[in-house]
């Protein structure tokens, strides 16, 4: 009897002691952030607020109960319509919108969130989806709605006008962005500045393929048969000419290589373009000496045109910045 | 004729003074501390005397501060100025993570008060003018550097002898005279499987597109433990104006000070920051000085937080630097570390050695010098900038002739492991939070990933699991995410 006794205190109090361990473990701040943690990554709020709130209850000075605090702020100021709407919204935030039909349903279930600041962080998510899809009318939408939002904070209202502007470019042409931003008062700020960059960019790129084609056009007629002479390949390719291609074309490269490889590529596309427009010239020069002041004076305008194109044309291909233009 | 031509140039002289176009007098005579009106508010023998650079070991700390070379380095004085303006608080430390911190904050020139009240009780931080029931107090120093307009006095005090895994709540300034109360908080005892996050942003200069302080709200909004930060976070280092609008960015009612007085930000040297005498003067780091190295010892640097190491490189350094005197200390500084109670190592430096064709080509110096360090100590990450867009390389182990050798690969382009090894490196580049945004490609065999914008990543560790999480700092839309486990 007394041995049987003894067992079964034994067992209570073993009992007992899981029971306060299992308790102990319930309320390790550890266990529970990590359980909420999961709960947030898996889009269960409701699971990860508890979490989070036993957390601070139980040790509300510890590391992990002042991160809680964060976390369960965040939560609360983006449940205006219940926690359905935020976990929709956190699925296409962290796996993306993905099709325009799955875009176009979501964007259509954002427009009837409550009004408030979810809403409006939908809208920027449903905007930049647009454009990744390349849909310049639905990105423009979506970035319109979020203007017309109550309560747009200063940085919203400035996303939201900049996203209108990158569908207009996508739709239009960077000019049509970047004069969308000069009529908002825009004309500061970072996108102005590229598309406005992009609008000047596309016709000079234009300009400088056409006095390249011409200028090659016009050294191959006016200098005819010529070409095939080797006195005029014999000229055109003196010791001095050709030293002094090479150095302009390879020496930037030469300097970059040591002193700035990280500018060797731009350099060097800078002195692969050129070398072949110089050459050109050189010969077209030796070849056209029989031919009137005129067209050698018109041949050599043409010629220092398109060696600025290509460089410019190099350059934007090496990545370069070009800021010449203001 | 002549008179008439003196008097122009006399004229123009001094209206380029009277506009601060050019000095016409000794430039030094205005920071020269023994004319300054504002350390001596008295005009008497006010203030602690002036020193060029302090090397003092604060109370209970165990470890030595030592400051640059400055106009004037004071230890703390209650000496006030006019205005009583103090801001820029944030944190950063320069011991243990889980025991100790310190508060770095600007004061209006001439003010020398440099003191911290804490304790675990916000209300009676609040309430206290100076140390008692449950308030602490520590003392530190207050530097003077800059000319002119860019005359600034930074303030450093450095807490010790915390609990791990603590909140604290605490005040600058000096008595009378303090800021609002903020509260921070310690790191888990080393080696603690407690779990923890931190962010990882870089490049912030020129701050397009708002791009800074949004992504400071947004790692604030994830209650990140701390900030790892990929350099270049101003244009022109020496610039004091830039860091001032740094600190100060905000975005709506969120100021960076929000995120910043909370959470320690630990950077690494840009090409831009350069070394300059502000980036010393603004932030705390770990000193353990290297002969050879520059800054006090804060060139480069490593610590702990929980389960995992920390080493922060210098890369803008000549090559006999960075391949000799720092790969010497990185060596060492792994070699140190136990893998079985820190599984996890990172490393972060500025310029990446593996990027694949976007504006700035890779740093091979570093991959010769420091990738087979990185490969002998099996490092996790490596986490660059430089290249503003986002990159993510396939786990590396080794080198054939200069070139990546792969590692295997487990799904999504995660390292597999071997006895809780990893047998290939993932790097990293991080970089845009303001910077013009670059072009970049994934066609490089070393390539996982990448794209072309603005990027911050929220690294979380639970004992011996990791998920990597980068968003886009804009609309902070999800754009890659990898878990591990070890």
């Amino acid at each position: 009897m007394t041995r049987r006794l003894t067992w079964l205190l034994l067992l209570v109090a073993l009992e007992a002691r899981a029971q306060e361990q299992e308790q102990a473990q319930a309320q390790d701040p550890s266990t529970l952030y990590s359980r909420a943690e999961a709960a947030e990554r898996a889009h269960e709020l409701d699971e990860a607020l508890a979490s989070y709130r036993a957390l601070i209850e139980a040790a509300p000075a510890h590391r992990l109960a002042s991160r809680a605090r964060r976390r369960v702020q965040w939560i609360e100021a983006r449940s205006e319509g219940g926690l359905d709407d935020l976990e929709a919204t956190m699925r296409v935030r962290d796996r993306g919108a993905g099709s325009t039909a799955e875009i176009a349903a979501f964007e259509a279930r954002a427009l009837a969130f409550e009004s408030g600041l979810l809403r409006r962080e939908a809208l920027a998510l449903i905007g930049e989806a647009w454009l990744e899809a390349g849909d310049a009318r639905g990105a423009e939408r979506a970035f319109r709605n979020l203007l017309s939002q109550e309560d747009l904070t200063g940085g919203e209202r400035v996303l939201a006008r900049t996203g209108i502007a990158r569908a207009l470019a996508m739709r239009e042409g960077a000019a049509a962005g970047a004069h969308f931003l000069e009529q908002e008062g825009l004309h500061e700020t970072p996108t102005h500045t590229s598309l406005a960059r992009e609008a000047r960019a596309a016709p000079l790129r234009i300009a400088a393929i056409i006095a390249i084609a011409v200028f090659i056009v016009m050294a191959l007629g006016l200098s005819g048969r010529e070409l095939t002479s080797r006195a005029v390949w014999r000229r055109a390719l003196s010791p001095a000419r050709v030293l002094a291609g090479l150095y302009a074309a390879a020496g930037p490269a030469l300097i970059a290589w040591r002193y700035d490889a990280e500018a060797l590529d731009t350099l060097a596309w800078l002195g692969a373009g050129t070398l072949v427009l110089a050459a050109l010239a050189s010969l077209a020069g030796a070849a056209t000496s029989g031919r009137s002041r005129g067209a050698r004076a018109g041949l050599a305008a043409l010629a220092v045109l398109a060696h600025a194109g290509a460089g410019w044309l190099a350059l934007e291909l090496g990545g370069a910045r070009l800021s010449i233009l203001p | 004729m002549r008179t008439k031509y003196l008097a122009i140039f006399l004229a123009f002289t001094i209206g380029c003074e009277t506009y601060g176009i050019f000095p016409i007098a000794d430039e030094d005579a205005g920071a020269d501390p023994t004319q300054d009106a504002g350390a001596r508010p008295d005009g008497g023998d006010a203030g602690p005397p002036i020193q060029r650079s302090l090397s003092y070991e604060p109370a209970g700390c165990g470890y030595t501060v030592r400051t640059p070379e400055v106009t004037a380095a004071r230890p703390s004085a209650d000496v006030f100025a006019e205005p009583d303006a103090l801001d820029m608080i944030h944190v950063g430390w320069a011991g243990p993570a889980h025991t100790t911190f310190a508060v770095n904050w600007r004061s209006s020139v001439g003010t020398l008060a440099s003191r911290v009240l804490y304790g675990t009780e916000r209300a009676a931080v609040e309430g206290a003018d100076g140390p008692g029931a449950g308030v602490l107090e520590q003392l530190g120093h207050s530097m003077d550097y800059g000319r002119r307009a860019d005359r600034t006095q930074t303030h450093e005090v450095h807490v010790c002898g915390l609990t791990p895994s603590t909140t604290y709540y605490y005040k600058a300034g000096g008595p009378g005279h303090w800021s609002p109360v903020f509260e921070t908080r310690t790191a888990p005892a080393p080696g603690s499987t407690e779990p923890f996050s931190f962010g990882i942003t870089g490049d912030s200069r020129n701050n397009e597109e708002n791009a800074w302080p949004i992504s400071q709200r947004r790692l604030a909004e994830a209650a990140i433990d701390f900030e790892i930060f990929t350099g270049d976070a101003v244009f022109v280092g020496i610039n004091q104006g830039e860091w001032v609008s740094w600190l100060g960015a905000r975005d709506g009612a969120f100021t960076v000070q929000d995120l910043l007085s909370e959470i320690p930000i630990l950077l690494v040297n840009g090409n831009h920051d350069g070394l300059a005498l502000n980036y010393f003067t603004q932030f705390t780091f770990p000193q353990e000085e290297t002969p050879g190295e520059q800054g006090q010892g804060e060139e480069w640097y490593s610590f702990d937080y929980g389960n995992a190491h920390f080493v922060m490189l210098n890369d803008s350094t000549t090559d006999t630097v960075l391949g000799d005197i720092e790969a010497n200390w990185l060596r060492q500084d792994l070699m140190r570390v136990d893998r079985a109670r820190t599984p996890w190592v990172f490393a972060v430096h500025h310029r990446p050695f593996y990027t694949c064709r976007s504006n700035h080509e890779p740093l091979i110096a570093a991959r010769t010098a420091w990738q087979p360090i990185f490969d002998e100590f099996a490092v996790d990450f490596v986490l660059t900038g430089h290249n503003h867009v986002y990159e993510r390389s396939q786990p590396i182990r080794g080198l054939q002739s200069g070139e990546a050798v792969l590692a295997p690969t487990a799904a999504n382009g995660a390292p597999t492991y071997a006895a809780g090894e990893p047998t290939g490196t993932v790097y990293t580049v991080i970089a845009g939070a303001g910077a013009d945004l670059y072009e970049v490609s994934t066609d490089c065999a070393t390539s996982f990933t990448g794209q072309a914008v603005r990027p911050y990543a929220v690294v979380s560790i639970d004992d011996r699991t990791l998920r990597y999480q980068v968003f886009n700092i804009l609309n902070g839309a999800m754009i890659d995410e990898l878990m591990l486990t070890k």
